[in-house]
Order: C-alpha cells, then sequence, then structure tokens
C-alpha cells in the first residue's frame, strides 16, 4: 500500500483513540491537539515501522515518550502527573464510602506515575497486558505483574482488601498508614 | 491472575475522563492536522526539521470554522495573522504601543529595566555544540523541605540524550528527546541554540512569544500564560546575554506584572520580585501525595476534594509566580508558583549554579 494511502487510514482510526489517550492523562484543548499530532508527526515519519494489525500501542508508547519528555523538561509542571479533575456527581457527594468517580481518582493520584499508568493503559486505554507490554517495552509477564501490583495498591489506597473489593475493617487506619510509593518524575 | 473485568478494574473504567465532544477523525481540527502533517514536506524516513521557533501553534477557533478542504489551505493563513493578532483581549501589538511610551512607567517595569541592564552585561558563554548546559536548583514542592535538582540539557540537539537527576525522589533518568533529529527545541522546551536565535528586540520577542501560546476558552489568560512561558525562557537554561536582556524587557511589556519589595526563595535567600497574579474560576481538585508522607483515608481526600471544589465554585483562584532577584546583584535567584487552590500550594526553585558542561553528568569546575 502507498505510505500516504496507508497513513490516511492509520489517521482515521488512530486519531480519536489518541485524543482520548491525551484526555486520560488530564491534557486537553490544544495541549492534547499537541501531543496528538506531535505522535502522528512521528508515525508519518517512520510508517514503515509501525506495525500493521495493531498500531495504537506503538502509538501510545511515542505518545507517553512525547508527554514524560515535556513533565520531565517543565519540573514546575510535575504535578500534572497527578492532577485530575475530581467530579461533583451525586455519586462523590452521596456516597463517600463507595467506589465514587471522585474517591478513584484520588485514589490513582496516589501512586506512583508507573502504576497509574499501567492501570490507565488498561482500565482507560482499554489495552490488554500483551498490547501494554508493548507501551512500556516490557515483557507481557511483566506488564502484568506490574498490573498486580498497581490494582493492589489501588485497593489499598481505597481503603480495601487488595484480594477483593470488600472494605477491610479498620480501612481508616489502614489509610492513615499507607505511604505512597516512590513518585518517578 | 487480574481478571481485566473485576470490580475495582470496571469502576475505574467507569471513572476515566471523558473528552468535552467525542473526538472524530472527520472534525475540521483533525482534517487540518492531517493536512499539516502531509504537507510538511517531510516523506517517511526522513529526517524531521525542528520546529521553527516561536512558530505559532494553531488557532483552534479559527479553523473550527473553516470547512474541512479549505482548512489546510487557510492553516497558513492563519498562522501568519496570528503572528501580528494574537488571540488575546490585551493583544500585545495594542499594549506595546499603548505601553511604550510610558517605559519603566511602573516599580516593576523599572526592576526588570535594571534587571535587563545587568543580564545584558554578563558575558557571553562559550558553548560548542556537544556541550550540556548543566543547572542545579533546591525544589520545593510544598510537601516537604527542599531538595536538590540537577538537569542537564544539550546546546544544540535535544537528540543528545540529556540527564535529570532529583536523589531525594529517586530519580536518575535520562532525558531523552528529539522527536525530530535534529531537534534544537521549541519555546516550550528551549536549548542554548534556541534562546540564541530568538529576537533581541523586546517587542518583537513577546509578539513571538504571544503568537507561541494559545488562550482557552476560560483557561488562564493570555498575559498570565506570556509570562509564564517566558519563565520556561529563563527556567533551567542559559541564554546569550542579549535574549536574557530581551527577556526581561518583553516581561516588562505584558500588563499586569507587579513589584514585590521583599520576598524569600526556597531556601530563605532574600530578594526582590516581580510577579504576575491570576484569578481563574474554581473548580479543579488537586491532590498530590508526597514520597514517605502518609496519605489521608480516603473518605478524608473525597470530602476535602468536595470542600475544595465548592469552595472554589463559591470563590474564584487566584494564581500567582513570582520570579526572584538578588536585591544586590540583580541576577534572578529563583522562583515561585503559587497556587492558593492546590494542596500543593507552592512550587518553589533556588538557582544554585548554571554552567556549561562537556557531557551529561559532568559536574562544573570547582565541584
Amino acid at each position: 500500500m502507498h505510505p500516504e494511502t496507508r497513513f490516511r487510514a492509520l489517521f482515521d482510526s488512530a486519531y480519536p483513540a489518541l485524543l482520548r489517550y491525551a484526555c486520560h492523562r488530564g491534557l486537553t484543548g490544544p495541549d492534547a491537539e499537541d501531543l496528538v499530532a506531535g505522535t502522528l508527526e512521528i508515525a508519518w515519519r517512520r510508517i514503515d515501522e509501525v506495525p500493521v494489525d495493531d498500531p495504537l500501542p506503538w502509538l501510545y508508547a511515542v505518545a507517553r515518550n512525547l508527554w514524560r519528555n515535556q513533565l520531565r523538561r517543565d519540573g514546575r509542571r510535575r504535578s500534572i502527573l497527578t492532577r485530575y479533575r475530581a467530579s461533583l456527581s451525586p455519586q462523590a457527594d452521596g456516597d463517600p464510602g463507595g467506589l465514587s468517580p471522585g474517591a478513584l481518582r484520588a485514589a490513582m493520584a496516589s501512586l506512583s506515575d508507573d502504576d497509574q499508568e499501567v492501570l490507565r493503559l488498561v482500565a482507560w486505554d482499554g489495552l490488554t497486558p500483551a498490547a501494554v507490554s508493548r507501551v512500556l517495552d516490557c515483557t507481557p509477564v511483566a506488564a502484568r505483574s506490574r498490573l498486580h501490583r498497581a490494582r493492589a495498591r489501588l485497593a489499598t489506597a481505597l481503603g480495601l482488601d487488595p484480594g477483593s473489593q470488600q472494605p477491610r475493617p479498620s480501612r481508616h487506619k489502614q489509610g492513615d498508614s499507607y505511604r505512597s510509593t516512590e513518585v518517578h518524575g | 491472575m487480574i481478571s481485566l473485568d473485576d470490580d475495582l478494574l470496571a469502576a475505574l473504567r467507569a471513572a476515566r475522563p471523558v473528552p468535552e465532544t467525542e473526538p472524530a477523525a472527520s472534525s475540521p481540527e483533525a482534517r487540518a492536522m492531517l493536512a499539516r502533517i502531509l504537507g510538511s514536506g517531510r516523506a517517511p524516513g526522513e529526517p524531521g526539521q525542528s520546529r521553527q521557533p516561536g512558530r505559532p501553534r494553531r488557532s483552534r477557533r479559527l479553523l473550527i470554522a473553516l470547512p474541512a478542504g479549505a482548512a489546510a489551505a487557510a492553516a497558513a493563513v492563519v498562522l501568519g495573522i496570528s503572528l501580528v493578532a494574537p488571540a488575546s483581549r490585551n493583544a500585545p501589538v495594542n499594549s506595546h504601543q499603548g505601553r511604550s511610551r510610558t517605559l519603566a512607567a511602573t516599580p516593576a517595569m523599572r526592576l526588570l529595566a535594571s534587571v535587563a541592564q545587568v543580564a545584558a552585561r554578563q558575558p557571553a558563554p562559550r558553548v560548542k555544540d556537544s556541550q550540556f548546559v548543566y543547572v542545579a536548583t533546591m525544589v520545593a514542592d510544598g510537601t516537604g523541605a527542599p531538595h536538590l535538582r540537577q538537569t542537564w540539557l544539550s546546546v544544540s540537539n535535544l537528540c543528545d540524550t540529556g540527564l535529570l537527576k532529583e536523589p531525594a525522589l529517586g530519580v536518575s533518568e535520562p532525558l531523552p528527546g528529539g522527536a525530530k533529529c535534529p531537534d534544537r527545541g521549541s519555546l516550550g522546551n528551549p536549548t542554548y541554540r534556541l534562546l540564541a536565535s530568538l529576537p533581541t528586540d523586546p517587542h518583537a520577542l513577546l509578539n513571538m512569544i504571544y503568537a507561541h501560546i494559545h488562550t482557552r476558552a476560560g483557561g488562564q489568560s493570555a498575559d498570565y500564560q506570556a509570562f509564564d512561558a517566558i519563565g520556561t525562557l529563563l527556567r533551567e537554561t542559559i541564554a546569550p546575554p542579549r535574549v536574557s536582556a530581551a527577556l526581561y524587557q518583553a516581561a516588562a511589556l505584558i500588563p499586569g506584572v507587579t513589584k514585590v519589595a521583599d520576598v524569600a526563595d526556597a531556601t530563605g535567600r532574600r530578594g526582590v520580585a516581580v510577579e504576575f497574579r491570576y484569578t481563574r474560576p474554581g473548580g479543579e481538585c488537586i491532590f498530590q501525595n508526597a514520597p514517605g508522607h502518609p496519605l489521608p483515608p480516603r473518605s478524608k481526600i473525597a470530602a476535602r476534594c468536595a470542600a475544595q471544589i465548592a469552595k472554589e465554585h463559591a470563590r474564584p483562584v487566584t494564581e500567582t509566580i513570582q520570579w526572584i532577584f538578588d536585591k544586590t546583584t540583580l541576577r534572578m535567584i529563583g522562583e515561585i508558583d503559587s497556587n492558593p487552590g492546590a494542596y500543593t500550594k507552592h512550587y518553589e526553585t533556588a538557582v544554585i549554579q548554571r554552567a556549561v558542561v562537556d557531557s551529561a553528568g559532568d559536574m562544573p569546575p570547582g565541584h
């Protein structure tokens, strides 16, 4: 297939997915568009390297590098790594003990960037552990293992038993004593 | 083994942020983006060219109004227009014309004029393309004692991998860059060579900066973003003396910059500062946990977030950026970014050292 024809098809399928990817990382408006454009520019230049069958993990890996490089460089904005809009949904107000979106995002924000990323890739970007391994450049076994650990830490941050979704009897004390893992820049 | 469909991950999936509008590859923005990429003149396999310094970001608002077929051709027109007509209520062209007659009229403008004079008199560093700019700062993010942050960034090409060290955070990572090699950076991520290419006329420089930034609907003002953008060009960088001077002179032209007589940096050094204060609508809850610090119970986080958002909705939030200068030497010694609405109230830096070294990881002589 002609490179331009192939890129046009890739663009049409990847553009919405990449914009959602950016949105899932707290980027909106021009910032999100810049990340999408930067990623697709690289895909155009390296179109022969983009996997034909399943291009999204390759694109997400490029987008992840672009995003992280900018965050690293702009140290003052480090907190964007853990910044989320918390919604004022009735759930969040009415049921602070439940798994409300606000509580989930706050718990996510308490995790290390690596933990957040593996959870985002699976739960928000919809990737399988095998696809996650291609984004994070690790083996599928390692990706599953990282997902397992990240999920357990998320459960702990929510005051839940990591093996189930049941609240621990002393969850508030557990929350108090929880210490975050290292934050990676 | 985790099931990808377990309840916790399903709940997390339901909590994902959702774009305000469903993204579509058929949208005018998408078609303009596609045309821009294909029209870049770069064939697959060719090394990319660095983005031209000061190349303005596309005006999303204007492009939306374009029919899809006309978007590509019109994009160039939009870019041209935005160079001279930035999307700001306080358009800098008008602001310059209005304010240039009263230059040095306010204490902040007088201070920045003096700072620029001092900067212009500094000796020009001798740099080679193969070298790296080293900057050491002490950083306090409001969650603990200030810690050391060291960056090494290529003088000329982001593809030459740099280095970031923040031992207190366990960070020692390469700074790979150069999506398009060679890449001398952009206004948001400048190398020394990019800074050296900037205009030394403050009006031209400020026009370039206003064209680079983007006014967001309901977001920060263009003037705030311009001040912030100049801060990015001054932060963790070294620039030729004339460019440094022009950056301070350009900042003086931004409406709303004020002087603060006495401010302490992250290490307690006292100085004089210029400040830009911006008031935005509330509504964002920011939570950042610090390494080694206990996490509050979830219910407390949720309650604090809800209370914070409710409070912010009722009352706008003021954010400030301060650049701090030594009162005697008038050299920039630090920066404070204050966001009263956030759990992390401040991000403070104190510049310890700036130097040019041969390799990423090298320390300047004397260390």
